[in-house]
């Protein structure tokens, strides 16, 4: 393609790269979805399809590694990048082991010239790497798997299970969400670090953000903005008017949601967060915020915390369509949400408020920091004793067993 | 592709990561270090083939890992092998209570293979081994049947548990030393106490060497002729306050009332199962084996619930009396579900509702004993030794020997039991 003087072969070539990867990945992964939904189609008017379809296992990291080799292709395409022969620089790219399975999408301009060029071993680095690991096993295998039960036992029984619960349930599942895909890319990261790589930020703190919009800047960060440069921009981005910005808006989020699975209730998922951007849009105020909150202040005003409350309910509403497993359970979950008993939560399931609690306590006073355990202006003493004290609590507290990462399955 | 180069205040700078790595991990270390100390010294983490061995130095030794899966699928597996037992038990826990001295002369050719088998397909499964010559046929097979392996939700069709297990070890899994190290943290173990006491240490009450946490604090375990020694503290107990006390939780009574666990029919009972029982009962006669079903007893008052029940009628009816006529068709000598007051005797006998002290099950063994075929094994069994047992003045319902007073556990470990 970097070759190719003509524009028409230019394109060519980047439709064949686009077709072959979207299709494989396709294939792989929507194959069962587009056949299912297409007989559940045909039988509003009466047709009875014999449909069989492919029990197709789908492999590990597909949507990952997927989008990184088409943004590579695409930024060629675009010029943006020069094309590498180095073809083991290029395989490393492309499987680089702590980021291969989920993420953080890595662009070609920002990994690639890092297995091309002299990496130094960096003492800072090395350490900051190791706490970050450290901060991530402990989300993950003490916050997300302790969470996990609750919301498994929850999701399972809902039906018989009061309001409260519900609502606990979803409040879990967003901690369980978050700290388990947070978890996992701060060890990616972390690792990377370790080896002398920079891989991207994924996360930033999103449950304090204060519009939808700064959500979104904060979650996923890696795969938002594949979305924004490689699906929103090329629609038309905010160039198109206002209809024509909500429209991009909401494909862009449907596709998104449709990344995650083969399921319309990722697709509903996709939907609700992409409506949260119309009031915004309408307004004209999409990219308001761009810094921490409360920044240089020890707690937010309370139009900060209002403002944060509402994104956080906003989000919550979404996670139940993304945790259920149909439309119509999500349905139910909610409609059980508004029941009586609102207010009565069983001793049983308190216990994971303490994890909710712990965890938004210390990401607000670290906010200003890339990861929970950057402690580095505290005593050595210190930092070793809060060290030992998270290792212990995974030994103690950590699920034994295997416990998948939630991203794993996308 | 780049090389990694390092520079030599760069080759300094990994040395100093390096070891501040290694310095933060010392303490961690030196815990997992202990904490292993600690468990081999018990003997927990001893393999089950040297315990075997080891049981089979003393006179009595007891085998009950605390920490650890006691792996009793394996070690009455490699037991059976080692010992051929012409005279075998099987079943649930609820033959884990028959002794090998009822036995006498034939106490050494005895095994109690009792908690081996969970479901029905665990007795196919155990026929598998006897047939492919894994195992010695035993001459005489007591198997105790269970009522819930009749259930529909018992077992996945066709799921034997004991093929599942029997090889495993968990001193191997580093998962299982995770789980171990945490439990002893938990509870607060003394790791100065686990390393002076140490295994092959007098068990509490009889003094008989134990390996194992759980044998060497509680006397809790496995004796050397497979059957199980619950807690002395029991027996004491009883002594102090001779009642019947279930010890399940929830009471089985209530559970039976419940409907509750392994009383519960919510799924229905199964023919399937039913009828496979009775072929791999076959089966086993067909080996040439001489065969008991016995059906362990309940106690009274479970007993009781269970033939009240309008709910578990037609399970109980499955069970209770379908069963015994369908192996009678087969030549299979089986005895009805019993309690302590089909031998004139009340609930005392009874550990729990669902599991008979070691002299009800006396009773129950001296019944088929009683009972066998002229040409049988089991004919050259003294009765007259099981009576003296029975009446012995050192027999109480729940234990054949009472515990020596001046034996005591010490204080802590007697409050946390």
């Amino acid at each position: 393609m970097q070759r190719a003087t003509s524009n028409n072969r230019r394109k060519a070539l980047l439709a064949g790269s686009l077709i072959i990867n979207l299709g494989l990945l396709c294939f792989f992964k929507y194959f069962g979805f587009f056949v299912e939904s297409f007989a559940d189609f045909v039988r509003i008017f009466g047709f009875r399809p014999n449909i069989h379809t492919l029990k197709i296992i789908l492999p590990v990291g597909i949507s990952f590694y997927t989008f990184q080799t088409l943004s590579y292709t695409i930024d060629i395409y675009r010029k943006r990048i020069k094309a590498t022969n180095d073809f083991i620089a290029f395989f490393a790219f492309v499987s680089f082991f702590p980021q291969l399975v989920a993420g953080p999408i890595e662009r070609a301009r920002n990994l690639l010239p890092q297995f091309q060029s002299n990496r130094t071993f960096d003492l800072a680095k090395a350490k900051d790497g190791v706490h970050q690991i450290l901060w991530g096993l402990f989300k993950k295998v003490v916050i997300a798997d302790n969470l996990g039960v609750h919301v498994d036992n929850i999701y399972s029984d809902f039906l018989n299970l009061n309001g409260s619960i519900l609502v606990l349930g979803t409040l879990y599942f967003a901690i369980q969400i978050y700290c388990d895909f947070s978890g996992y890319s701060d060890m990616a990261i972390g690792t990377g670090r370790l080896l002398g790589f920079r891989l991207t930020r994924n996360f930033a703190f999103p449950y304090f953000s204060r519009d939808i919009s700064e959500f979104w800047r904060r979650w996923h960060i890696s795969l938002s903005s594949w979305f924004r440069d490689y699906v929103y921009i090329p629609l038309g981005g905010n160039r198109t008017g206002k209809i024509g910005h909500i429209r991009n808006i909401l494909l862009t989020f449907i596709i998104c949601g449709l990344w995650h699975g083969a399921n319309w209730t990722f697709i509903i998922w996709g939907l609700l967060n992409g409506l949260y951007f119309v009031p915004l849009i309408i307004a004209g105020k999409q990219k308001k915020y761009n810094d921490i909150v409360a920044k240089g202040k020890l707690l937010p005003s309370l139009y900060e915390l209002l403002q944060m409350g509402t994104v956080f309910v906003l989000t919550l509403f979404g996670w139940i369509f993304f945790r259920a497993e149909s439309l119509g359970q999500a349905f139910e979950y909610i409609g059980h949400m508004c029941s009586y008993h609102l207010f009565i939560i069983p001793k049983e399931y308190r216990g994971g408020l303490v994890y909710v609690v712990f965890i938004l306590i210390v990401e607000w006073f670290q906010r200003s920091k890339l990861h929970g355990l950057q402690i580095e202006t505290l005593s050595v003493k210190m930092r070793w004793t809060i060290y030992y004290v998270f290792i212990v609590s995974i030994f103690m507290h950590g699920k034994i067993g295997y416990e998948p990462f939630i991203y794993f399955q996308f | 592709m780049s090389r990694l180069s390092i520079s030599n205040s760069e080759q300094m700078n990994l040395l100093k990561f390096i070891k501040r790595i290694l310095l933060f991990f010392i303490p961690l270390v030196f815990l997992i270090v202990l904490l292993e100390l600690s468990f081999y010294r018990v003997g927990e983490t001893w393999h089950v083939d040297r315990v075997i061995e080891l049981q089979g130095k003393y006179t009595e030794c007891l085998y009950g890992r605390e920490y650890f899966s006691q792996q009793m699928n394996y070690f009455k597996y490699k037991n059976i092998k080692k010992k051929a037992p012409e005279i075998l038990i099987l079943g649930s826990s609820r033959v884990m209570q028959v002794r090998d001295f009822i036995f006498s002369p034939l106490e050494s050719t005895f095994y109690n293979a009792g908690g081996m088998i969970q479901n029905v397909f665990d007795i196919s499964q155990f026929a598998d081994l006897l047939r492919v010559g894994e195992l010695q046929k035993p001459k005489v097979l007591f198997i105790g049947i269970d009522p819930w392996w009749l259930k529909n939700d018992w077992a996945i069709d066709g799921q034997s548990w004991l093929k599942e297990e029997v090889l495993q070890e968990d001193i191997f899994d580093i998962l299982a030393h995770l789980t171990a190290s945490r439990r002893f943290i938990q509870q607060g173990i003394s790791v100065v106490h686990a390393l002076t006491v140490g295994a092959l240490g007098a068990s509490p009450y009889y003094g008989y060497p134990a390996i194992g946490s759980a044998a060497i604090n509680y006397g809790n375990g496995f004796r050397e002729d497979g059957s199980r020694q619950y807690s002395p503290s029991i027996i004491l107990d009883f002594i102090d306050n001779p009642q019947y006390v279930d010890r399940e939780d929830p009471p089985v009574i209530d559970r039976i009332k419940n409907r509750q666990g392994k009383f519960s029919v919510i799924n229905g009972v199964d023919r399937y199962r039913f009828d496979f029982l009775i072929k791999a009962l076959a089966e086993l006669k067909e080996m040439g084996i001489e065969v008991y079903v016995l059906m362990p007893p309940f106690s009274n008052e479970a007993m009781t619930a269970l033939e009240d029940s309008k709910e578990l009628s037609s399970w109980w009816k499955l069970y209770g009396k379908e069963l015994p006529s369908k192996l009678d068709d087969l030549g299979i000598v089986s005895f009805s579900p019993s309690c302590p007051a089909t031998y004139g005797l009340d609930d005392t006998f009874m550990i729990d509702g669902f599991h008979a002290s070691e002299v009800l099950m006396a009773y129950v063994i001296k019944d088929i004993i009683l009972g066998a075929q002229d040409n049988s094994l089991l004919k050259s069994v003294i009765i007259r030794k099981i009576d003296e047992l029975i009446n012995s003045g050192d027999t109480i319902p729940l234990a054949f020997q009472i515990p020596p007073k001046d034996l005591k556990m010490n204080e802590k470990e007697e409050k946390r039991f």
